[in-house]
Order: C-alpha cells, then sequence, then structure tokens
C-alpha cells in the first residue's frame, strides 16, 4: 500500500472529503437542475405545441386580408408541395403546464373529412381510444399527450361554458370521440362543423395547410418563407418555430448564464478556501514530506491531484444525480400530466466551469503558500517561513481583540473571499427572483382598470341577458352602469419574456370622458378619440413600450412597432396618450370610440347588441358590488371580473413560479449551508490551538461558540448587506436600462424578493452553529496545552 | 487559600490504568511561591492541571477558600479560571493574528480603555512598551512569554499558575522570566511546575513528585539547612 497515494488520503479523511464531495456534487446538481428546468419551462411548451409544424406549414393572411388566389395557385404549383388543405386555426387550447403558471395555446386544426386520415398518416398518429371524426359533427380528437395534460377522455365536452381560461375560443360545447396515438401533440376537429356554424362562419378566414413532399420539407419552408410571407401573409414553419427555440433558448440563457457564473465562482472559492485553510493544517506534514526530498511541484501537483480526483468525482455525481433527478421528475410530474421533459446534455454548459475553475484556484493557491514552504520551519515551529511572504504589521491594537471585526481585519483576504462567495449565492437566487417579481409588478398594471370598476361579460360566444342588465343596473351599490366593447388592439412587452395584451375599451364619448374623471385620466399629449372617428387614445406606457407618438396608426401590418400584426379588422390613429398615473393607480387604460365600432362593417355590430357592461359601484361600495356580482351575478354564461379576483389570479401565477424558484432556492440554501458547515469544520480544527488556550484562561464553551457565532454572523450580515445592496444596484441598473424606457415602473417595495434574500444567511447561521457547538463541545484545553 | 486533598488523577492509556497523580495533598497560602519539581512524568503537571480546575480529580478534592471544585458545576470552574486565576505555559500560546498587547486584553476581565491602559502600562513594566503593537511572529521566545506572563497577570488573578515557563528558553532568559513571575508574589500566590530546581531557588515551597506522588517536601529554609521532611515513594 503506498502511504502516499490519494485514495489512503481518501480514506483516512472521509469527513473532509465526503463534504468537499458533496458541495461540489450538489452544486453542479443543483445548476444542471436549474438549467434543465428552466429551459423546459421557458422552451419546451413552445417546442411540444408546436410540433406538429415538423409535417406541415401554414399560410395564414391577416384579419381582414383575403388570400389572393394566385398565391394559393402558386403555392398548390410548387413542386415541392404535395398538397394544399384549406384549414381554420383559430380555435385552440390553453394546454396547463406541468411546473404550473400560465396555459400555453396549441391550435386545434380544423380538417376537411378526406383530409383526416393523410395528415393522421403523415403524422404517423393512430385511433387509440374512440371513433374517427365524423364530418359535420362537434367531435374533437386529441392525442394522448393534450388529453392527459387536459385530463379529459372520450366522451367529456369542452367549451368555454367548462373552463373560459383553457377553451376561451371553444363557443360551443364540443365532445372528444377520439384519442390519438402520437409522439406529436395533436388536436383535430370538423371543418365541414365549423365552416357550417354560425358562430365560427363569419369568421373564417382563408388559411392552409402546406404539405411538403416527403424529403422536400425545407425546400418548402424556404419557398414559403421566402415567396409567400409578407408584411400581409405570415408562413409558419418548422424553421421558424426552430428559429422561436433557439432565441428562446437564448433568452434564458441570458438569465441562467450569469447564475451559473456566480455559483461556479462561489463554489471555487469555497473550495479554495477550504483547501488554503486545510493545507495550513497540513503544513506541517508537507514540511516533512518536503524535509523527506518530495519538491514543492510535487506537494502543489500533488494538492491539485486530491482537488481534481474530488472535483471530478463530485461533478460527474453531481450531473448523474440531477439527470437521474430529472428522469424522476419527468417520470413523476411531467409525463402523467402529457408534457415532454428532454433531457439534453445543454445543462452541462453550465456546469463545466465549476471543476476547472476549482482545481485551477486550489493549483495557484497551493503554489502561492507553498513558495513559502521551508521544511527546517516547519519541522521546528510549525510555521511557514516567517521571513518569506507577507507578514502583516499593525500599528494599532484594538480594545477588543475578540471581537468579529478584529478577527476578520486580520483575515481580509478569508472574510472577502467568504463574503464575496456567500454574496453571490445570494445575488444568484435573489437577481432572478428580483427580475420575475418586477415584471409581475409591472404587470399589476393591466389590472388598474378594475381598481375603481368591475366588468360584467358574456361568455364568449354568447349574449348578456337583458335582464341581467337590468338587475345589475337597478343594484342599490351601483351608480352607474357603462355600456362597452373590448378590442385587443394593442400589447406591451413586459421584461424578461411576457409579451400581454392590452384591452381597449370601446365607449361612448360621454361614458368616456366620465370614466376619464372617474380614474383622473390626464392627457400627456394629444385628445380624446372623437366619436365616429377610427382615433384611439394609449397609455403613456404602451407609448413608450412600442415607440408610438400622435399622429401612428395602429393596425398597420408595416408600422416597425406591430412586426408580425395584430390582426385588426381596421387601422386606428393614435390621437393623445395618457400621462402615467401614479404607482398605486396606475393602469393602461386605452379608448377607442364605441359609435366608430358600431358603424364600422368589420366589428359586425348587430343592431340591439347587449354590450358587456363596465360597472361603476357607488363611492364606499366597491366590495359590497363585488361581493354581489361574483356571488349572484356570475354564472356559466356570465362573466364577472373584479379587481380582487384578477389580483388573486395573478399572485397564483406568481406564486407558481415563485415556487419553482423557491425549489431552487432550497438546493442552494443546502449547498451554501453545507459548504459553510466545511469551512467552519475546517475553520475550528485549524484554530483548535487557539480556542483551547482560550479555554484553559476561562473562556467557557458557550462563550467561544458565541464568538465563532458572532464571527459567522459578521461575515453572513456583511454578505446579506452586500448581497442586498448588489440587488438594489441590479435592480436601480435595470430599472433605468430596460424598465423606464419602455414605459414600465419597477416596484422594489415588494418585500417578497427580499425575502429570499434571507433563507441562505439564517440556513448558514443555523448550520454554523451546530457544526461550531459540536466541535467545540469536544473540546479539551489540557491535550492542546500539552500539544497531544 | 487553595488546598488540594488527597488528589489522585486516574486515566487510560490503552488498557492499562495509569495514576498521573496519587493522594497528593497541598496548601497554597496567599502571597506563597510554590514550585513543583519533577522528572518528566512525576505528575507535576497534572496536579496544576488539578488545582487549577482544567482537570477533575479522581478521587479527593480541590478547595478555594472552602468552595470545593467538585461541588462546582462547570461554567464555575470556568469562570473561576477567568477571574482567580493567570497561567503561563511552557509555549506561549500566543493568538498568532493579535498584536502583544490584544494578546494581553484576552484575559482582562473587562475590553475597554482602562484595561487597554492597565495593558500597557504591564507590558511596559515587562519590558515590553515598545512592542505593544507586535505580532508574536515578530517577537523572540522571551518576548512572547513576557507577553504571556502579561496576559497571565492583566485580570490581577490570586494565582498564577506557570507551567514549565522557561522550558523553552535559554538559561538567562528563563531566570528573567522567573525573576517576574515571582514579582507576582506581592499581589498572588505563584505555583510553578519545572523539572529545573534552579529556578525555584526562591520558592517558599518546593514538592517534588515521583510517579505521581509526593516525594519530598521542602521550604527554603530546609533547602539551605537539608530536608525536614521527607516521604519515602514506596511508603
Amino acid at each position: 500500500m503506498n502511504p502516499l497515494s490519494l485514495w489512503t488520503f481518501y480514506r483516512r479523511h472521509k469527513r473532509r472529503a465526503v463534504l468537499l464531495l458533496s458541495l461540489i456534487s450538489l452544486v453542479t446538481a443543483g445548476l444542471y437542475l436549474m438549467g434543465a428546468l428552466t429551459w423546459a419551462v421557458f422552451t419546451e411548451p413552445t417546442r411540444s405545441n408546436y410540433m406538429y409544424l415538423s409535417k406541415i406549414n401554414i399560410v395564414i393572411p391577416f384579419y381582414g386580408i383575403e388570400l389572393d388566389p394566385a398565391v394559393v395557385t402558386q403555392i398548390r404549383t410548387h413542386p415541392d408541395v404535395e398538397r394544399v388543405l384549406p384549414t381554420f386555426i383559430s380555435i385552440g387550447i390553453g394546454i396547463p403546464e406541468a411546473m404550473g403558471g400560465q396555459n400555453n395555446w396549441i391550435n386545434l386544426l380544423a380538417l376537411q373529412e378526406e383530409d383526416v386520415p393523410y395528415l393522421l398518416e403523415r403524422y404517423e398518429a393512430t385511433l387509440a381510444e374512440g371513433q374517427m371524426l365524423q364530418p359535420r359533427t362537434n367531435g374533437i380528437m386529441l392525442s394522448k399527450k393534450v388529453a392527459a395534460a387536459l385530463d379529459v377522455q372520450v366522451g367529456d365536452v369542452i367549451y368555454n361554458g367548462v373552463d373560459l381560461r383553457r377553451y376561451v375560443t371553444i363557443l360551443e360545447p364540443m365532445e372528444i370521440v377520439g384519442i390519438l396515438e402520437s409522439d406529436i401533440r395533436l388536436g383535430i376537429l370538423s371543418y365541414e362543423y365549423i365552416s357550417d356554424h354560425e358562430l365560427y362562419r363569419d369568421n373564417l378566414p382563408t388559411q392552409f395547410i402546406v404539405v411538403a413532399r416527403p424529403g422536400y420539407e425545407l425546400a418548402v419552408d424556404d419557398f414559403l418563407l421566402s415567396e409567400i410571407k409578407s408584411s400581409r401573409v405570415n408562413a409558419w414553419t418548422f424553421q421558424d418555430l426552430m428559429a422561436d427555440l433557439a432565441r428562446d433558448y437564448q433568452q434564458t440563457s441570458l438569465l441562467v448564464l450569469p447564475i451559473a457564473v456566480f455559483a461556479a465562482i462561489a463554489v471555487t472559492i469555497i473550495v479554495g478556501v477550504a483547501n488554503r485553510m486545510a493545507l495550513t493544517q497540513r503544513l506541517p506534514k508537507f514540511g516533512i514530506l518536503h524535509a523527506a526530498g518530495q519538491s514543492k511541484r510535487w506537494l502543489a501537483r500533488r494538492l491539485a491531484a486530491e482537488t481534481t480526483v474530488l472535483a471530478s468525482v463530485g461533478w460527474i455525481a453531481g450531473i448523474l444525480f440531477s439527470r437521474l433527478a430529472l428522469y424522476l421528475i419527468e417520470w413523476t410530474l411531467f409525463a402523467p400530466r402529457g408534457h415532454d421533459l428532454t433531457v439534453t446534455w445543454a445543462p452541462l454548459t453550465l456546469v463545466i466551469l465549476i471543476p476547472i475553475s476549482v482545481v485551477a484556484f486550489t493549483l495557484l493557491s497551493a503554489r502561492r503558500t507553498l513558495s513559502r514552504l521551508d521544511a527546517v520551519s516547519i519541522v521546528e515551529r510549525g510555521e511557514l517561513d516567517p521571513q518569506s511572504g507577507p507578514q502583516r504589521k499593525a500599528t494599532t491594537s484594538q480594545t477588543r481583540p475578540l471581537s468579529s471585526l478584529t478577527f476578520f481585519k486580520r483575515h481580509k483576504r478569508r472574510a472577502v473571499l467568504l463574503i464575496g462567495a456567500m454574496s453571490l449565492v445570494i445575488v444568484a437566487i435573489a437577481l432572478l427572483i428580483f427580475v420575475f417579481a418586477a415584471s409581475f409588478n409591472a404587470l399589476e398594471a393591466n389590472l388598474g382598470d378594475l381598481l375603481r370598476t368591475s366588468l360584467v361579460a358574456p361568455r364568449p360566444g354568447s349574449d348578456l341577458d337583458p335582464g341581467v342588465v337590468a338587475q345589475i343596473r337597478t343594484h342599490p351599490s351601483v351608480e352607474r352602469v357603462v355600456p362597452y366593447a373590448a378590442s385587443w388592439l394593442l400589447n406591451i412587452f413586459v421584461p424578461p419574456f411576457s409579451n400581454t395584451g392590452i384591452g381597449s375599451y370601446g365607449l361612448y364619448e360621454e361614458d368616456m370622458r366620465y370614466l376619464v374623471e372617474l380614474y383622473g385620466l390626464e392627457l400627456e399629449e394629444g385628445q380624446l378619440p372623437r366619436p365616429h372617428t377610427n382615433e384611439i387614445v394609449i397609455p403613456e406606457a404602451v407609448a413608450q413600450n412600442r415607440n408610438l407618438e400622435v399622429g401612428d396608426v395602429i393596425g398597420d401590418p408595416d408600422h416597425p412597432a406591430y412586426p408580425g400584426a395584430p390582426n385588426l379588422p381596421t387601422e386606428f390613429v393614435v390621437a393623445g396618450i395618457f400621462a402615467t398615473p401614479p404607482a398605486q393607480e396606475e393602469n393602461w387604460f386605452s379608448f377607442i370610440s364605441l359609435e366608430f365600432l358600431e358603424s364600422h362593417e368589420a366589428f359586425e355590430i348587430p343592431a340591439g347588441f347587449v354590450f358587456p357592461l363596465i360597472v361603476v359601484p357607488r363611492a364606499g361600495q366597491k366590495d359590497v358590488l363585488d361581493d354581489w356580482l361574483e356571488s349572484k351575478v356570475a354564472s356559466d354564461d356570465v362573466l364577472v371580473l373584479t379587481y380582487r379576483q384578477q389580483y388573486a389570479r395573478h399572485q397564483e401565477h406568481m406564486r407558481n413560479i415563485l415556487s419553482t424558484m423557491g425549489l431552487l432556492e432550497v438546493v442552494f440554501t443546502v449547498v451554501t449551508a453545507v459548504a459553510l458547515a466545511v469551512l467552519n469544520y475546517i475553520s475550528v480544527s485549524q484554530r483548535r490551538s487557539e480556542l483551547g488556550v482560550l479555554s484553559a484562561l476561562g473562556h467557557g464553551n458557550w462563550r467561544l461558540v458565541w464568538r465563532l457565532l458572532r464571527e459567522t454572523m459578521f461575515t453572513t450580515g456583511t454578505a446579506w448587506g452586500v448581497s442586498i445592496g448588489l440587488c438594489l444596484l441590479g435592480m436601480l441598473a435595470l430599472r433605468s436600462t430596460v424598465f423606464v424606457p419602455f414605459g414600465l415602473r419597477l416596484n422594489l417595495a415588494n418585500p417578497i424578493p427580499w425575502l429570499f434574500t434571507l433563507p441562505i444567511p439564517v440556513a448558514v447561521l443555523a448550520v454554523t452553529s451546530g457544526t461550531v457547538a459540536r466541535t467545540l463541545s469536544k473540546l479539551d484545553p489540557v491535550s492542546i496545552i500539552e500539544r497531544r | 487559600m487553595l488546598q488540594g486533598e488527597n488528589l489522585t488523577l486516574t486515566y487510560q492509556d490503552g488498557e492499562t490504568t495509569i495514576d498521573a497523580v496519587h493522594d497528593v495533598s497541598i496548601t497554597v497560602e496567599d502571597h506563597q511561591f510554590i514550585g513543583l519539581l519533577g522528572p518528566s512524568g512525576s505528575g507535576k503537571s497534572s496536579l496544576l492541571y488539578l488545582l487549577s480546575g482544567l482537570r477533575r480529580a479522581t478521587q479527593g478534592e480541590v478547595y478555594l477558600d472552602d468552595r470545593a471544585y467538585g461541588k462546582m458545576p462547570d461554567r464555575e470552574r470556568v469562570a473561576l479560571r477567568r477571574s482567580e486565576f493567570g497561567f503561563v505555559f511552557q509555549q506561549h500560546f500566543l493568538i498568532n493574528y493579535l498584536t502583544a498587547l490584544e494578546n494581553v486584553m484576552v484575559a482582562a476581565p473587562m475590553q475597554d480603555r482602562a484595561h487597554a491602559e492597565q495593558g500597557k502600562a504591564l507590558l511596559a513594566d515587562l519590558g515590553m512598551g515598545d512592542k505593544l503593537h507586535r505580532f508574536p511572529y515578530e517577537l523572540s521566545g522571551g518576548e512572547r512569554q513576557r507577553v504571556a506572563i502579561a496576559r497571565a497577570m492583566i485580570h490581577r488573578p490570586r494565582i498564577i499558575f506557570a507551567d514549565e515557563p522557561t522550558g523553552l528558553l535559554d538559561r538567562r532568559t528563563g531566570m528573567q522570566v522567573m525573576a517576574l513571575l515571582r514579582s507576582y508574589r506581592d499581589q498572588g500566590s505563584l505555583i510553578a511546575v519545572t523539572h529545573n530546581p534552579e529556578i525555584l531557588s526562591e520558592a517558599d515551597l518546593v514538592i517534588t513528585l515521583r510517579d505521581g506522588q509526593t516525594a519530598s517536601v521542602a521550604d527554603r529554609l530546609a533547602r539551605v539547612t537539608g530536608p525536614t521532611y521527607r516521604v519515602d515513594a514506596n511508603s
């Protein structure tokens, strides 16, 4: 047996080896999981829901524009195109995601009777349960994954009366008649049924599925993108999908890469400090080895080899552990809900830095320390050569030598490294949460239109009962009801990802002035829309966000603010811009003329149409009104939107995201606590002599524990302060460089992200108390005095 | 007054039970200088640990002013070491990242300016006035031991326990260190452990230990005129 072998060393220093190994392993696993799950959450829904584009392309003219028959002919006659099928893809389903959060949209394909078997064959999909779709019926076929995600089966009826959020565009009940066996998420319904249905047929645009000849998919993609796609005709291709996914992947990487770098630096510092402390403790042994003829270079290589083995084993263990965890998550969480979790090797890019930086740091640190190694000094005094290397000098002495401040003044590098490492870990976690929370807080402005009023609307596809309207109008808590028509004309980009639609209220002139007064809205520029004109007044946030000015046209597909077009039946001219209201009152009100909508044929408002209502409560009666609306008026056919209900939904969404972040924080908290436990263990061992003497001089164990705890509190508290400062700086930078230019408010007063900075310091303190108390409970001053 | 009665300290060395101290009694009067003499392994350091409360006696009892160590909780014994006793060890055991003055302040009852001034005065008295802010590695062996002595004196303890205080010093420096320790007799007692009888020339009482037992006890007069009391190690 070679007594100097690494294996002998690890066998004799199991606890230290296991702690360092666990640390590297946990950080690696945490980062790998974070990357894999973040990418899964942000890119997997798009990939899964649009994978049907891997076999077909879709050509869609913009709203109100008929596809030129010559274009259709051009597509049909292209040599690489096998078939062109009419379709209708505007009906979709919101699929709840496996990790919680918003529903992600999947388009259902309306197919003619003869096209159904053709396309199923193309997708290699077979009927697993139920029966094939019959033409001109309200049947629907879903692939197994979609059915599992929706938790529905053959015979179930779905429509927006069952679940408005999932089935908002399914206006009439549709029955699930068949479940398809397919790797691709699919939903198929009858084109004949849709084209005959009174609620759909008037909106039925000419949309087409373009199927390429096998092997020519790429050529058809290129043809559609280069020759058919224009500012007025969209073409959905697999190439586009892949480009979108790559963009999403890059955006997500921008979020997770800094965390990965922070974490790698943190773990490098922690392992480096641990190794350095251990090296100091082992100096007598190295001195003896050096005296016995081993060169300093050999000793440094030996230390690097020890760390390399630990880092490599820990790294591989971390990766294996995280992949196992991912398979378990897929098996227990994703698959039963009909979701895919593509386990790729991509997160390796996030963790590759860890072993490299850990070994490099250790090697440099070891070389630096060992350069001062003098065998005689070590053997005689157990110290490095006192004549070499930087020796600190003091010009004054501290009155409180046992204070934490004195300790860290004399151990500046250790303090800086510890504080730096801990701050980076806290920032890595908290900053991400700050960004998400800021995004959610900014989006609260989209609920501002409900602060003083509530909405009552019919379920899509149905009309508001005049009896209900009369009942609301005469309720004692109601001050006034305002008829409106909502149009989704605008959208706003809220970093990091969300592109949110903003409803524009179509109002009669008098009602518009009333609401402007009620909400205290002030015009920053321009004027309110004049009745019977296609004018619009928009909030300042949207104006800044989309770079719009008075006189600009919304709905113009060529306008740079709306690449891809908002599907408007007509154009609107910006007549005025509302000044941003105070923070508590912030809203994104946008008004258009209801008289114009009524008179414009594209909006198809029939005479005598009962409009949805903005319900204005009497002073102090908002809660009473909302209680009544939610309990007595809301039904399957009548939707009631109150501020508290929408705010609760918004908060729920935020909680879902924060829960995922919370899981991540648990991993990082455990890692940091283990890391600090390692450091404390080594630090206390290294300072055994100091502590033993203090104990002999009459400093009791609890007093010593308290002292070490104070030191940890000092570093942890400082690290917390530094991380708070860094987060604050980061958020201020984000506010000035992103949020403000986009017309958004960034709320720093939200306590939730700040709370996320606390678990790590608290866990570190708890673990330190335990480690230190346990180590010191075995402290025997006499054995130290006697150098046993 | 510190009194040890029939003190025995037993410990296990593998499978063998060893009496480090066996049935030793000792009384230390105020302002007395007691020397514990004996070869390595004679039990003198162990006796010092028993008397200072660093170890609990297996048998027998130690009293400080009639307060029995055996009846004191650990916390109280620790507090006793902090307030009533001072320690000087063979190795200086100074904290290497603290200056000379800070090392002295470690044992001060209060870490305030008044005690810092007292620490400075003490170090100046010990000839270290110009090295208050030096770290231990900037000091010679004798200087480090002076700092350790100042640390033992800063809280004006009733008894200073010195365990081989000159063990690592050259003869001249060792004698200087002992002179400094002896000077404390005006304020309290001194119990010094050594295997070098030369440094105990000024001791009021020298107890010689052998194999954990008292081999002889000699006061200053006896050491000049011959032993007055002798114990046969085998009796």
